[in-house]
């Protein structure tokens, strides 16, 4: 079963007035455990509602979205309905009233733990800082959450390594940190709540090169500590080859391919087509493909293109 | 010396006031030296905190400097004595486009938006509107003339703020990160206008950005480390130098990396190239001479 998945989803903002716009249509998508997804399209695709549907902060018009298989939006009556007939199915005899409670309490624990298990970080979330320092900072999200003092302090110890922030820092106040640390600590206060699913939309926008990379290294760290499963927004096609398992492309609110990188960036022309780009060396091998140059396709970091064209050049007798 | 450059920089230190009360002053540009000529399109690279926009501000103004001189076309702007004519002179010479183009409208309309400079420069209604309309035409807006501004995308608000610089008629304009916010279409779309505006329009640029790709479209690159240049150079000399770059928290274009590493590998290949056309071309002529030399 996939960790969370989104069933026939569409999504229309102010439907049934003059300004109703549909921004979602029958998006069918899976996320699994473990494995990292990046989200690619162009302004106005549907990313963003997308991802604001998946921890309930919106509710689709149509369809569902699951988490570990249960539709985060289903009443307790529908539930209900559904488990009596199972049981009947099955010839088991059950009290409706004692179900019925039982499906209340899972459906509102679900509901009070959606947000904590399913974690958003938004674009520039350093401007959501707020408390006196980057430790209280981070300890919003967890407290929250009702932890006790103690577990509080582990999770904030636990999280301050894997964003690579030092005690000094934990004792600063966030407005005195440099950019890529307020970034940091901002990503840092949601790990905290450590959510099964880490949504992140444009996690490195406006970041130096160096501050990328440490930030992807972060969410990489992470998945690997908690097998989290992750969804990462970027216009960066590089990041996405560089940092992600499969991308799923986003056109007019609907799926337009996903796969993996190569399964993507292989379709360089269908991406162009949208308004996308591929990275840079993919760019470069189907400019030499194009002359006649036989590379193999698909070819989507600067390792893979170098040995193959650094193969080429061999069997050309250049070295 | 044949002409004034449009900006010339002398020494120029700036700290940041600390308010908070503990701590000390941060100084954050340490005495920068350089001139640009007219015409030149300059990208601007330094990691996050480098003083990148400390520079930018100074330069237009916002901030004033601790130390040193800052000359627009021979006028120095951080002498205290400018007279207000002086200093509305300098501010029609120098625009500057933000990151986040929300931070920048003001206006209901779009072509409102484009109106607001030159009508704060004084400039009769009937000009304004030759040059909201010529404005609006550079950046492939005008359609979009009456639209509410914010009911476009990133990348159509990022033009009509350009536009909105363009019909104050610049001389120079810095970009400070203007298409980090944006999808790839709208930075092609944007890229394409800073190209053209240098190319055919003669406008200087000075373009900020993190994004190399973006630095190898310029005709001189300038990086900025720790509040000193320490690169300055065509984007093929600056590129050419992965190390150093690496050590200022930056990289190369990704095409650059391919031939840095087909040469370390032995191929006699050039590194200094920066754009995939170019890569393309190094690799196949490179194919064509060993066939050459194969056969």
């Amino acid at each position: 079963m996939a960790k969370l998945e989104l069933s026939h989803v569409g999504y229309v903002y102010n439907p049934g007035t003059e300004f109703s716009s549909v921004a979602l249509e029958d998006v069918s998508v899976s996320f699994e455990e473990h494995a990292v997804t990046g989200i690619i399209g162009h302004t106005g695709s549907g990313k963003s509602t997308l991802l604001q549907l998946l921890n309930g902060l919106l509710k689709p018009t149509t369809g569902q979205v699951l988490l570990d298989g249960q539709d985060i939006h289903e009443t307790v009556k529908a539930k209900l309905a559904r488990e009596m007939e199972k049981a009947e199915a099955e010839g088991l005899r059950i009290s409706k009233r004692q179900k019925k409670k039982e499906i209340r309490t899972e459906l509102d624990e679900l509901r009070k733990t959606l947000c904590f298990r399913v974690g958003l970080v938004m674009q520039y979330p350093e401007y959501q800082l707020f408390e006196e320092t980057v430790r209280k900072d981070i300890a919003f999200g967890p407290k929250n959450m009702g932890l006790s003092e103690e577990e509080i302090n582990a999770r904030i110890a636990k999280v301050a390594g894997i964003v690579g922030l030092t005690e000094r820092h934990l004792n600063k106040s966030p407005f005195d940190l440099s950019g890529g640390q307020k970034r940091r600590a901002a990503i840092a206060g949601v790990l905290a709540m450590e959510p099964e699913v880490l949504v992140l939309d444009e996690p490195a926008a406006g970041l130096d090169p160096s501050g990328r990379t440490s930030i992807f290294q972060s969410i990489l760290e992470y998945r690997k500590e908690t097998n989290a499963t992750v969804l990462i927004v970027s216009h960066s096609m590089e990041d996405m080859a560089a940092y992600c398992d499969r991308v799923l492309v986003m056109n007019r609110g609907r799926v337009f391919m996903q796969g993996s990188c190569r399964d993507v960036f292989e379709q360089s022309g269908e991406l162009e087509k949208t308004g996308l780009d591929v990275p840079q060396v993919t760019h470069l091998i189907d400019l030499l493909r194009s002359s006649g140059i036989d590379l193999p396709q698909g070819i989507f970091t600067v390792d893979d293109a170098v040995s193959a064209i650094a193969s080429r050049l061999r069997e050309g007798g250049c070295s | 010396m044949s002409e004034t450059p449009l900006l010339r920089v002398e020494n120029l230190k700036f700290k940041y006031q600390n308010t908070g009360g503990k701590g000390s002053d941060r100084e954050v540009l340490h005495g920068l030296s350089f001139t640009v000529e007219r015409g030149e399109y300059v990208a601007m690279l330094g990691h996050n905190g480098s003083g990148k926009s400390t520079l930018a501000k100074l330069c237009m103004m916002i901030l004033d400097p601790t130390e040193g001189h800052i000359f627009v076309d021979g006028v120095d702007i951080a002498d205290p004595e400018l007279t207000d004519a002086q200093v509305l002179a300098v501010r029609k010479k120098v625009g500057m486009v933000f990151q986040n183009p929300d931070n920048q409208m003001v206006a209901t309309m779009a072509e409102e938006e484009v109106a607001f400079g030159p009508e704060n420069l004084g400039i009769p209604s009937a000009e304004i509107r030759q040059r909201v309309d010529e404005a609006l035409k550079a950046v492939g807006m005008s359609e979009y003339a009456k639209k509410e501004p914010s009911r476009l995308s990133g990348g159509q608000k990022q033009r009509i703020a350009i536009a909105g610089i363009l019909a104050m008629h610049p001389d120079c304009i810095f970009f400070d990160e203007s298409t980090s916010m944006l999808d790839p279409q709208g930075r092609k779309d944007v890229m394409e206008i800073i190209d053209r505006l240098n190319r055919e329009d003669g406008v200087t640029i000075i373009h900020i950005t993190h994004d190399m790709n973006e630095a190898a479209r310029a005709k001189r690159v300038m990086v900025l480390h720790e509040g000193n240049f320490v690169m300055d150079g065509t984007p093929e000399e600056v590129f050419a130098q992965p190390e150093k770059l690496d050590a200022c928290r930056l990289t190369v274009p990704q095409c650059t990396q391919v031939m840095y590493r087909l040469k370390a590998l032995g191929f006699e290949i050039g590194d200094r190239v920066t754009t995939p056309e170019d890569c393309a071309e190094a690799i196949r002529s490179l194919l064509g001479s060993g066939e050459v030399r194969h056969g």
